[in-house]
């Protein structure tokens, strides 16, 4: 099997499940593998270059011990493979609603020692999640950036933002963020029902984004970085000046429904969202 | 686990080499002009002029042209290529094909390797028309610059099959007429039928595109296409069954099709969202520029003025040099960097986009070797002009060295293209960064 940065854990354990213990070996961060349960959780939302960077080592590490069990690196990789530094500390500014939260309003919760224990804290982090009104905010104290955690929440409507201490510490913080960016205000011409069903789904939770001024390929760059950076339940429309032939195998391969609406010839509206996970 | 097998796309193993290969018989052409400054005192029939321009004509620009298309005919016509592996033949076949016929011009052998090269031409040409007319059926949708497309191969196929007859004749001649007179037909199907309106559909297509300019009307190319392909059949006609005084009105209509594209162009480019013209579109101006020379010309060669001989020489190769060293080389010198560096981009970086922080085709080929080339390129084609129409050999052998020095800078960049690989990628920090 080839891989690459962007192959999922899941794939590399479905392929050979030899794969779990390679990558356990690799430090402990990679030890939860071992446990069913969180490898559940984990391994089918998590690339390798995720994983890198939740474990605070080089992709490489990845490769060399995977390449004995068969996996052979995409030569879309370089043989120098690609350096995936560490997350430095984060110099993102703390939003300004934590910055003002009264810290008696903040929800603390360490999930380190279950972590450490090799027992799944979600049931945990879900309780404590409910708990979160419009005027407090969840503190969850962490070993590495739960990246599934953080998908799952933002689906759900809420804000987050990490808080990197240093490689073996990590604030997640998680709030009611507010109501999604206003929708464009042009009207749509009728389409197919498929676009104005995908469209309606949608109401209220959709981000625009022009690219008809963009050249070759700024447009996809832009849309697929739109994407990477869009809660799950919102959903992005793009206006283009065609239907992008090399971005769409691009949607697929990131599991994102299209919805098209060709409005003329150098007119194209996509309604662009994320296929729903199912919840872990 | 790459995106490009489910996109229309070609695999880079069915384009690319054709880049490289264009791009080397593009440096061979320049040092044989570099040898061939005695080849310009006289008559176009000359062994080393005729290696010259079947180099020009197969090893460069056809060859290239055949890569170029095999990527951009998905995007034309919304559909899969109908196969690579007929590609990757007919790459083969072209690439020998263009090498024998260089050899036997050039030592002016008119024999077996000639009939050899011949047919190996015509087996290219052939695969590329059953890859070109079996992707066209498949095509949803249908638009003039099809036409263009797959009429210009159909032209090809004929040029070589007249180029084919030709190469039997030097051997066992039962063409009733003197070659010379085939080969005026020979070279006016290749330039008319297969490079300007394939160019055209090409052209029409992209240069809009790349000035991120939009224009619906069509009338004019429409036009364009009937009076080019009307122009071409009446004078193959004419000069086969007449040889009437009417040639100068089969160019003048082909003349106005060109025309009427370069005004498509011009009303296309007023719609234009982009303002900044970067080097590549520079120089593809430059070539569209140029090509007003053989628009020119084509009605002095057409009408039988009486013009002093060595003029009248003269004007002929001249012709010939702004059709292949001037239109269509200056135009592949512009157009491979606006294709090439977003092919290349497309198959190093198409999983990363959006995830890490990747560069932009702009910022994989080298700006400077690029201002350079169109530098040295422009100074040589003028120069060779002059020295051809001077009769001054020293002249033409300075034309000669900046059509070397541009063929090497412009090689030194191709492959520095080809040989891109994606590497320290820096990964966009998961949600807190915005994506830039």
């Amino acid at each position: 099997m080839q891989i690459a940065a962007n192959t999922k854990i899941s794939a590399l354990i479905k392929e050979n499940p030899a794969a779990i213990e390679a990558i356990a070996s690799i430090n402990r961060h990679f030890e939860k593998l071992r446990n069913p349960l969180l490898r559940k959780v984990l391994a089918s939302r998590v690339t390798i270059a995720d994983a890198a960077r939740i474990g605070g080592c080089d992709v490489e590490r990845f490769y060399d011990k995977l390449r004995p069990l068969g996996f052979a690196v995409s030569e879309e990789t370089t043989n120098k493979g690609m350096k995936v530094t560490p997350p430095i500390p984060a110099t993102t500014e703390m939003p300004a609603f934590l910055a003002q939260l009264p810290e008696e309003r903040l929800l603390q919760l360490d999930v380190r020692a279950d972590i450490a224990s090799g027992s799944d804290p979600f049931r945990k982090i879900m309780d404590a999640v409910d708990g979160i009104d419009e005027n407090n905010a969840l503190q969850i104290i962490n070993t590495f950036e739960p990246t599934p955690l953080i998908a799952i929440l933002q689906k759900k409507g809420y804000d987050y933002f990490t808080d990197t201490k240093s490689a073996d510490l990590i604030y997640t913080y998680f709030w009611l963020g507010n109501a999604a960016e206003a929708t464009a205000g042009e009207s749509i011409k009728p389409a197919g029902n498929n676009f104005e069903e995908a469209l309606a789904g949608f109401a209220g939770k959709v981000k625009r984004v022009d690219v008809r001024h963009l050249e070759m390929p700024q447009p996809m760059i832009t849309i697929l970085g739109e994407l990477e950076n869009l809660p799950a339940d919102e959903a992005l429309y793009v206006v283009h000046k065609r239907v992008p032939q090399f971005l769409l195998p691009q949607l697929q391969e990131r599991g994102c429904k299209v919805a098209i609406n060709e409005v003329g010839p150098n007119e194209v509206y996509l309604l662009i969202s994320r296929a729903l996970e199912r919840d872990a | 686990m790459s995106a490009a097998t489910t996109s229309n796309s070609p695999g880079k193993w069915v384009v690319l080499p054709h880049y490289a290969f264009a791009a080397l018989a593009f440096v061979a052409l320049s040092v044989l002009l570099l040898f061939s400054t005695d080849a310009f005192g006289g008559h176009y029939f000359h062994p080393k002029l005729l290696t010259l321009t079947h180099v020009a004509a197969l090893g460069w620009a056809t060859m290239l042209i055949f890569g170029a298309l095999y990527q951009l005919l998905p995007v034309v016509l919304e559909c899969r290529l109908y196969s690579e592996k007929l590609a990757v033949a007919a790459f083969a076949f072209l690439g020998v094909g263009s090498i024998l016929l260089a050899w036997a011009f050039w030592n002016f052998e008119l024999g077996w390797v000639l009939h050899v090269a011949a047919c190996s031409l015509v087996i290219a040409f052939i695969l590329f028309n059953i890859n070109v007319a079996q992707t066209a059926r498949k095509a949803p949708k249908w638009t003039v610059e099809s036409d263009f497309i797959v009429t210009s191969a159909i032209w090809l196929l004929v040029t070589g099959l007249v180029g084919l007859l030709m190469a039997v004749n030097f051997t066992t001649p039962f063409l009733p007429v003197e070659h010379t007179h085939y080969l005026q037909l020979h070279a006016h199907i290749g330039m008319a039928g297969w490079f300007l309106l394939l160019i055209i559909g090409v052209g029409a297509k992209l240069i809009p595109m790349f000035l991120l300019a939009h224009h619906e009307d069509t009338k004019k190319l429409n036009w364009s296409y009937n009076l080019i392909n009307a122009g071409l059949v009446l004078f193959i006609i004419d000069h086969l069954l007449f040889h009437t005084l009417l040639l100068p009105v089969y160019a003048a209509l082909v003349v106005a099709g060109v025309a009427l594209f370069l005004l498509y162009l011009r009303e296309a480019a007023k719609t234009r969202q982009r303002q900044d013209i970067d080097l590549g579109m520079k120089q593809t101006f430059v070539a569209l520029a140029l090509l007003l020379l053989p628009l020119i010309l084509v009605q002095v060669v057409s009408s039988r003025l009486a013009l002093p001989q060595a003029l009248l020489s003269s004007v002929y190769l001249v012709y010939g040099i702004s059709v292949f060293l001037g239109f269509i080389s200056a135009l592949i010198l512009g157009q491979t960097f606006k294709t090439l560096p977003f092919i290349v981009w497309m198959h190093a970086y198409e999983d990363y986009v959006g995830r890490f922080k990747t560069p932009l085709p702009k910022d994989i080929y080298s700006h400077a070797l690029l201002r350079w080339q169109n530098i040295s390129y422009l100074l040589g084609f003028i120069l060779l002009v002059a020295g051809v129409l001077l009769g001054n050999e020293q002249v033409i052998l300075a034309g000669a060295i900046g059509f070397t020095i541009t063929s090497l800078l412009y090689t030194a960049n191709v492959f520095h293209l080809l040989l891109h690989k994606a590497h320290d990628l820096k990964p966009f920090t998961y949600g807190n960064t915005k994506a830039a």
